[in-house]
């Protein structure tokens, strides 16, 4: 009887623990891009451009402004949108630049009581001009907290 | 020898089952609902013999809550009910006894509302927003492993205690914006959970 008892405090004690809500999350979920060309046995490899500026049309802010050895870029899609549009220029010729248009669906994705809601994508479309760019395709059209090797590849002339 | 004989001729009335039922509420419950900003609940339970040893349960209630983090506020409100058995270990000392410790089984589930929802969906680039996350409904079920003690302290009057454990049946009901407090089942975030009881209840009846 009286372990019975003592078995009963333990419990009242463990049920006087709460845990709080606490998150650690990554707090926006970025599509990756990486940039590619093909080599002489015509194998897509990776590639690092020099002098790139890269920013989105609807935005003031620049992924990356004159930067050299730049293969990837990690983008934040504007969840009240369904297209953005991405621009590349190189340095060296400023009037060679090439839009790169991502069509894409959001839905809001319940993490956790700590963490909220955050946006998921699905790109369902991608299109570009080939002044510099020879081909664009979706690699893996799921946006979500697991960042993905690769979303979107673009290969270069 | 003569009385001995006389002894074993007496017939002992036979248990019917709900001869003798007992009806209360979870005075802790009060207590802290009483001293809690985030939810309030009524427990209620209803036993009734059915065998010398063992005894039906039923158990209900409700609450409602508020959840509050950095990221989601919503509110619910619950109602649930629970049913089982307590298996007695001890045989009654005397005619009538009704003190002793048991274990047993419950089957519960609840109901559950929650208002509308606020999101605060944090964006670095583009800017944190607020999103209304649209009201639902549902019910969720558990099982539940308890033990116990009941006390007659006064004629008919009974103190006791439950210890509890829980775990979720169905739980993808519950995933999305889990309430703080669930009736009947209590932080649905934990699972499994533990809880505990203490009862105030009225018995009445043929011992």
């Amino acid at each position: 009887m009286k372990s019975l008892h003592l078995l009963f405090l333990f419990i009242l004690l463990l049920g006087a623990c709460v845990k709080n809500d606490f998150c650690i999350q990554p707090s926006a979920v970025k599509t990756v891009v990486r940039f590619k060309h093909m080599d002489s046995a015509n194998k897509k490899v990776d590639l690092s451009i020099n002098n790139i500026t890269i920013f989105l049309t609807d935005s003031s802010y620049l992924y990356y402004d004159d930067i050299s050895g730049v293969n990837q870029v990690q983008l934040y899609l504007r969840p009240n949108s369904n297209r953005q549009e991405m621009v590349f220029k190189q340095e060296e010729a400023p009037f060679l630049s090439d839009t790169v248009a991502i069509k894409f669906e959001s839905t809001l994705h319940f993490i956790s009581n700590g963490c909220g809601y955050q946006y998921y994508f699905k790109l369902t479309e991608l299109s570009s001009s080939h002044h510099l760019i020879q081909e664009v395709a979706i690699t893996s059209a799921s946006v979500t907290e697991s960042i993905a090797s690769e979303n979107i590849e673009i290969i270069f002339k | 020898m003569a009385q001995a004989d006389s002894a074993k001729n007496v017939s002992r009335p036979t248990l019917k089952r709900f001869d003798y039922v007992r009806m209360g509420f979870d005075a802790s419950k009060l207590i802290a609902s009483a001293l809690s900003k985030e939810y309030s609940t009524i427990e209620l339970q209803l036993d009734g013999t059915y065998t010398k040893k063992m005894n039906v349960v039923a158990e209900g209630g409700w609450a409602n809550a508020k959840t509050n983090t950095a990221s989601v506020s919503f509110k619910t409100s619950s109602a649930f009910l629970r049913f089982g058995f307590d298996n007695y270990f001890f045989n009654p000392e005397f005619l009538g006894d009704k003190d002793n410790a048991f274990i047993g089984l419950r089957l519960g589930g609840a109901r559950q509302n929650k208002t509308e929802a606020t999101a605060h969906i944090i964006d670095p680039f583009y800017g944190s927003r607020d999103s209304l996350i649209t009201k639902n409904a549902g019910t969720v079920f558990w099982i539940e492993l308890t033990a116990g003690f009941r006390m007659e302290v006064m004629k008919n009057i009974f103190l006791g205690w439950n210890i509890r454990g829980k775990t979720f049946i169905n739980p993808k009901k519950i995933e999305e914006l889990t309430p703080s407090y669930l009736a009947g089942y209590g932080n649905a975030s934990k699972q499994p959970a533990f809880d505990y009881n203490l009862y105030v209840l009225y018995g009445f009846g043929r011992r």
